[in-house]
């Protein structure tokens, strides 16, 4: 029942967060402009709150789901989205087309990132086989590849370019204007999730004992994989890199005691999305009216977070 | 009920199993026996389904396995693996659950489930710990919790790599006594890797035995479990020490 609780918070929370998204920023705006909005603040609140809260919440959500899959694939509570090296084949797109000076820096990271997500898929295959353990070396190793791409690339750019590529890198959604490829999938990605929450649990056991049971095991790492790579790769196209959200937010959910995926799947969306959504708020905010990249605030949150409840938590978990 | 034809096994550089065949009856407690890297573990998966041998064919009911669809193979044929590292943070009833999963229920367990797995847990005598997280039991707690998966999983067809690691003597008494009433009573097939001879001679029926280089012979225990055939398979010395409840072989010293 607990977990049941704990659903119906996170379901309050979610419109809490996003109005706190409508409500806050650098021009003052009340409840009641914000549903007769017209004008001035009817623009700022539809056109630019809006779709940038829409947006947030969309991928903190995705980055939490993708979490939730990457560790039950990979069984280490490590793996993060950005372990597969699909955040840096899309940020190593997106700094070449800035550096390039190209004007198609979205598309140059869909490219990255789905490059990263066939080269990671093709090296982690071998001989018919296909090894979790090899997955996650591989993404490790590419990512640290990656790594030193984007390193190279920011000591090439000129002083003009180097902040938006350093924004871009530590999540910044202050350019997020069409949370739709998001939405879509985030309800693509989550209902998948959802459906198949009880083969997560089973398989969360460990690959052997799950074929035991009945589980046709490779047709669904695949899929997990699948829907991981496109949650974290809609994500990053939308915000950047945004650390720590899918890290934190399946932890945060297990030591409050969800396990069963049945809910971890749907609490993670929800908190993962208010998370962000809360972050992003904070960010353009606090020292308003400059603007913090909101990467830089999931993880000052996040982390005293989780420590604090990993520190008063038993053994048990 | 399951059956094998020249059933052939092999790891890089080691043959397990020369030409194996095996019929396996409804009603059976089967022990394997052997050394270390024999080929027992490897003999069990390719019996349950879970690795294909590299040549040969296990038939359950006539099909071969790898026709069947996993999740109606699950119903029939469930499997005690040896212990992986388990990571699952829920409860031990939550645990046993996870062994429905082959019967039907998609998205979350029904009643009848919880009732299965409750039962289950009682059988092994885990009832009480039904809340308890999983990983905050002892080792022979939760391998008691493992079989109790297992038996909520229902199969036709037992396998069980090492049942009685972790237990001590009075559960490994208990766990042997409950396996040979679901063979005997229930009408089921049970099929065990064992490491002591004396349960394998006391608990089961049959008995097959792995020798270097694959050659495997099985038959009734009585024939089985003899000192000579011991000393053969585990090639060292034995004392037979006689008692009313059966043959004890005891390795001796020289």
């Amino acid at each position: 029942m607990r977990h049941r609780l704990l659903f119906y918070s996170l379901l309050l929370l979610a419109p809490f967060s996003l109005a706190a998204a409508l409500l806050s920023g650098s021009a003052d705006l009340s409840l009641a402009q914000l549903f007769n909005g017209n004008g001035t603040a009817g623009e700022i609140l539809w056109q630019l709150r809006a779709p940038r809260a829409a947006s947030a919440f969309a991928c903190g959500a995705l980055l939490a789901l993708s979490g939730v899959l990457l560790q039950v694939l990979l069984r280490n509570p490590l793996a993060d989205p950005y372990l597969l090296g699909i955040s840096g084949g899309a940020a190593v797109g997106a700094l070449g087309a800035m550096l390039l000076g190209l004007a198609a820096v979205q598309l140059a990271a869909l490219g990255g990132a789905l490059g990263a997500m066939t080269l990671v898929l093709a090296l982690s295959f071998n001989r018919h086989a296909w090894s979790m353990h090899h997955l996650l070396l591989t993404g490790v190793a590419l990512s640290a590849g990656f790594g030193a791409l984007i390193s190279l690339m920011l000591s090439l750019a000129p002083g003009s370019g180097l902040h938006g590529m350093l924004y871009w890198l530590m999540g910044d959604l202050s350019y997020a204007r069409q949370p739709g490829l998001a939405w879509a999938a985030l309800l693509a990605t989550g209902s998948a999730g959802w459906l198949l929450a009880r083969h997560l649990d089973v398989l969360a056991i460990g690959e052997l004992k799950a074929k035991s049971l009945g589980v046709a095991v490779l047709p669904l790492q695949a899929g997990i994989y699948l829907a991981a790579a496109v949650a974290t790769a809609a994500a990053v196209l939308e915000c950047g890199s945004i650390g720590f959200v899918g890290l934190i937010v399946p932890h945060l959910l297990r030591l409050l005691g969800v396990h069963s995926h049945r809910w971890l799947v749907p609490c993670a969306i929800l908190l993962g999305g208010s998370f962000l959504t809360l972050a992003d708020t904070l960010a353009r905010s606090v020292i308003a009216p400059q603007q913090l990249p909101a990467g830089v605030l999931t993880a000052l949150l996040g982390v005293p977070l989780l420590l604090f409840l990993l520190s008063r938590q038993d053994a048990k978990y | 009920m399951l059956s094998t034809e020249n059933l052939h096994l092999e790891v890089p550089g080691k043959i397990l199993c020369q030409d194996l065949t095996l019929a396996l009856e409804a009603g059976q407690c089967w022990a394997v026996l052997g050394k270390n890297g024999s080929g027992k573990t490897t003999l069990l998966h390719a019996l349950s389904g879970l690795d294909k041998p590299a040549a040969g064919r296990v038939r359950l009911d006539g099909r071969a396995l790898g026709e069947i669809p996993r999740r109606q193979l699950a119903r029939r044929i469930g499997a005690l693996l040896q212990e992986e590292s388990t990571a699952f943070s829920g409860a031990a009833l939550d645990y046993v659950l996870l062994g429905r999963f082959p019967h039907g229920a998609t998205l979350a367990p029904n009643v009848s489930d919880i009732a299965a797995a409750r039962r289950a847990l009682h059988r092994v005598g885990m009832g009480q710990a039904e809340r308890q997280a999983l990983a905050t039991l002892s080792g022979g707690e939760r391998q008691r919790v493992r079989i109790a998966q297992l038996l909520a999983q229902a199969p036709d067809i037992y396998f069980l790599d090492e049942p009685l690691q972790h237990l001590d003597l009075p559960h490994q008494l208990a766990v042997m006594q409950l396996f040979r009433r679901i063979a005997h009573d229930e009408g089921k097939t049970v099929v065990m890797v064992l490491h002591d001879i004396y349960w394998a001679s006391r608990f089961c029926d049959h008995a097959l035995l792995i020798h270097d280089g694959g050659k495997i012979v099985h038959g009734a225990t009585s024939f089985m479990i003899t000192q000579n055939t011991m000393e053969n398979l585990y090639q060292c010395r034995f004392r037979t020490v006689t008692t009313s409840d059966g043959n004890y072989f005891l390795p001796t010293l020289e």
